[in-house]
């Protein structure tokens, strides 16, 4: 390749190389399978060139030939489970995040840095520590298994970032902007809306983009919340069994359709990402 | 345009306390200059008369009336601030036009106040341009004309002119002092530069450390400081301060340095405690002779010359004092002999205080 014998590079080559098929050869070997027939799948050694066979999206989507086959495992609900609650749960973490973080970035309140701390630990807590008393308290309200109980629980999980990271891109607008608008004569509200809000636009985006992300690969508490009905793609996954057996093809198929949306809205938002992150932290040390 | 009365303000920040009892009336179409170190509470203060900050306790007062719980959006206030004052996305036009829009203009009166202001702060050419395509000067002057389109109240600015060059810094001044007089607007000026306040105000309040130590016109700050920090802080370069005490008929200073004749006023100032002196450099001179009062043989221990000014140093023990001399003084000639002039002669006890003979209070 280009790297010469002696080049200082050529360890770190070698690592990164390493690294690569460490991390995206599962990936990589996810596709593969997923377009690939039952007895393709399962053929020693492992093809690497065979006719694609869409059968797995078809029944991961609900369309075509696996519609009303008898191997398709009804994966079809699970997906638009994921996609509204990780929307909804995504649109109301980002709208009250925003909210709390200007409120967090710009009033002196009692307890202001209690309350930051509060929200940020939100995110430390180990999931399976309360699943249990979440289970109860659901049940109890009758939101078990229900789409809208997950979406509060989304909501919840993402809160405290979504308010660390928007404090962030606040903290990052002059407070002269507020202050002229009032002496002009017009409301902090106006201000907000008009001139604040336009200019933490890609922060709202980046914040969305996180939450999104880990709303869609939420685990723990849908799988604890959810029986039957509002299962999410990867609760549904991770119990995938057909009358035939394990549909190795579809549970890969949606593997991939789990990967797509987060690899486009990493995408979208990777310039923001450090930035988001450092934001938080430095919005802290600044107060 | 109103008179303004700040009413023993106080501001607490947690438990810092920026702004410690102020009172202060400004006379309609005053101009006032807050001047003082940062964190003086100047600022803060001026933030409060906007409304934008509120006070912990305390009153301001538009024409008699009370507006301290009034939200700034409904003060009628206007003002300048340090680097941002104007909306980047909005064309200078759009944002002279915001703060009547707030007031639901119709669209003919907007355009008519519009080129009035434009007309006064020579804007015709820059008006359909966004902020960031202009120069700080004219980016400033155009929020000086957004500010006063529509009658403020009072006319707060805070540093405005502190992002500008200096060259143009003076032409900026002397254009604002001299609107502000045409339009006759109450304003506050915020600065820490005493030069600025010296040629801007009618009144210069100075604050230390929350409280306002004098309120004075220019000249009088300048010639009459009330204690050590005003003399200190007025004037430029700063005034010389020395420890005297009474030795004999003369005066020694600097714990015996020098000793020098003062005139009898100032002995009996300083009775037989230990005072502090101060000068202004610019009282302090070379002369051939020695004179009666305030003279001290020494040996410059540095000189520079700027322009006309012909800046000397010398040591009194620690103390250095610094002096200005009509001519040049060469270096290392020798012995010199400064004279300092005692009718400007300031004393001020050990705390700073100024001390003052009984007939002139």
């Amino acid at each position: 390749m280009i790297l010469k014998r002696n080049s200082p590079f050529l360890i770190p080559a070698i690592v990164l190389g390493i690294y690569m098929i460490y991390s995206l050869g599962p990936i990589f070997w996810l596709v593969l399978s997923s377009l690939k027939s039952r007895q393709d799948l399962f053929t020693l050694p492992p093809k690497l060139f065979f006719t694609p066979d869409l059968s797995g999206y078809e029944a991961v989507f609900g369309i075509g030939a696996a519609k009303d086959s008898a191997a398709a495992i009804g994966l079809v609900q699970s997906l638009y489970n994921s996609i509204i609650v990780s929307i909804a749960g995504t649109a109301l973490a980002t709208i009250l995040g925003t909210l709390a973080g200007y409120a967090c970035s710009r009033f002196r309140f009692v307890g202001r840095d209690d309350f930051m701390f509060f929200a940020l630990s939100t995110r430390m807590i180990p999931p399976t520590a309360v699943l249990v008393f979440y289970h109860v308290m659901f049940a109890k309200m009758g939101l078990s298994d229900t789409v809208s109980g997950l979406i509060i629980v989304t909501t919840f999980i993402n809160l405290g970032l979504a308010t660390w990271i928007m404090k962030g891109f606040f903290d990052g607008v002059p407070t002269a902007v507020e202050s002229i608008a009032k002496v002009n004569g017009y409301s902090r509200f106006y201000a907000f809306r008009k001139f604040v809000l336009p200019m933490v636009r890609g922060g709202i985006a980046a914040t969305a983009g996180f939450c999104f992300i880990f709303a869609w690969n939420e685990f723990a508490f849908s799988s604890i919340l959810s029986t039957t009905k509002a299962k999410t793609l990867p609760v549904r996954l991770s119990s995938a069994m057909g009358s035939t057996g394990i549909e190795w093809t579809q549970i890969c198929a949606a593997g991939v359709v789990l990967i797509v949306p987060v690899a486009i809205f990493f995408y979208l938002i990777r310039r923001h990402i450090l930035m988001g992150m450092t934001f938080g932290v430095l919005g802290k040390a600044g107060h | 345009m109103a008179r303004v009365e700040i009413r023993d303000l106080r501001v607490h920040f947690g438990d810092v306390i920026a702004v410690d009892g102020v009172n202060l009336d400004v006379e309609d179409g005053e101009f006032v200059v807050f001047l003082g170190p940062s964190g003086c509470g100047k600022t803060t203060t001026l933030r409060c008369v906007a409304g934008l900050e509120s006070p912990t306790s305390g009153e301001i007062l538009f024409d008699g009336k009370t507006v301290t719980q009034l939200d700034s959006m409904n003060r009628n206030v206007a003002m300048v601030f340090q680097f941002i004052s104007l909306y980047p996305h909005l064309t200078v036009r759009q944002n002279i036009a915001f703060p009547l829009k707030a007031r639901r203009l119709p669209k003919a009166v907007i355009e008519e106040k519009i080129q009035w202001v434009s007309r006064i702060f020579d804007l015709a050419e820059i008006l359909d341009l966004r902020p960031g395509r202009l120069p700080p000067g004219a980016r400033q002057k155009a929020a000086l004309a957004r500010s006063v389109v529509r009658d403020p109240n009072v006319l707060l600015l805070d540093e405005p002119l502190s992002a500008i060059d200096e060259q143009f810094r003076e032409e900026m001044r002397w254009e604002l002092r001299h609107l502000q007089k045409e339009l006759g607007v109450t304003s506050i000026y915020v600065t820490h530069d005493q030069r600025e306040a010296m040629s801007l105000a009618d009144r210069i309040v100075l604050m230390n450390e929350g409280k306002i130590v004098q309120v004075g016109a220019p000249a009088e700050l300048f010639n009459d400081p009330t204690n050590q920090f005003s003399g200190f802080f007025i004037g430029s370069p700063a005034m010389n301060f020395v420890r005297a005490r009474r030795k004999g008929e003369k005066a020694a200073l600097a714990e015996g340095a020098a000793t020098i004749a003062l005139p009898d006023n100032v002995m009996q100032l300083m009775g037989d405690q230990e005072v502090l002196l101060g000068i202004r450099p610019q009282h302090v001179a070379t002369i051939d002779r020695e004179a009666e009062f305030g003279c001290v043989r020494t040996t410059p221990s540095q000189v520079n010359s700027v322009g006309r000014e012909h800046w000397f140093d010398f040591q009194l023990g620690d103390t250095t004092i610094k002096g200005m001399s009509q001519s040049r003084v060469a270096q290392g000639t020798g012995e010199i002999i400064a004279r300092l002039d005692v009718e400007h002669l300031h004393v001020f006890d050990l705390k700073g205080e100024r001390l003052r003979g009984e007939d002139r209070s």
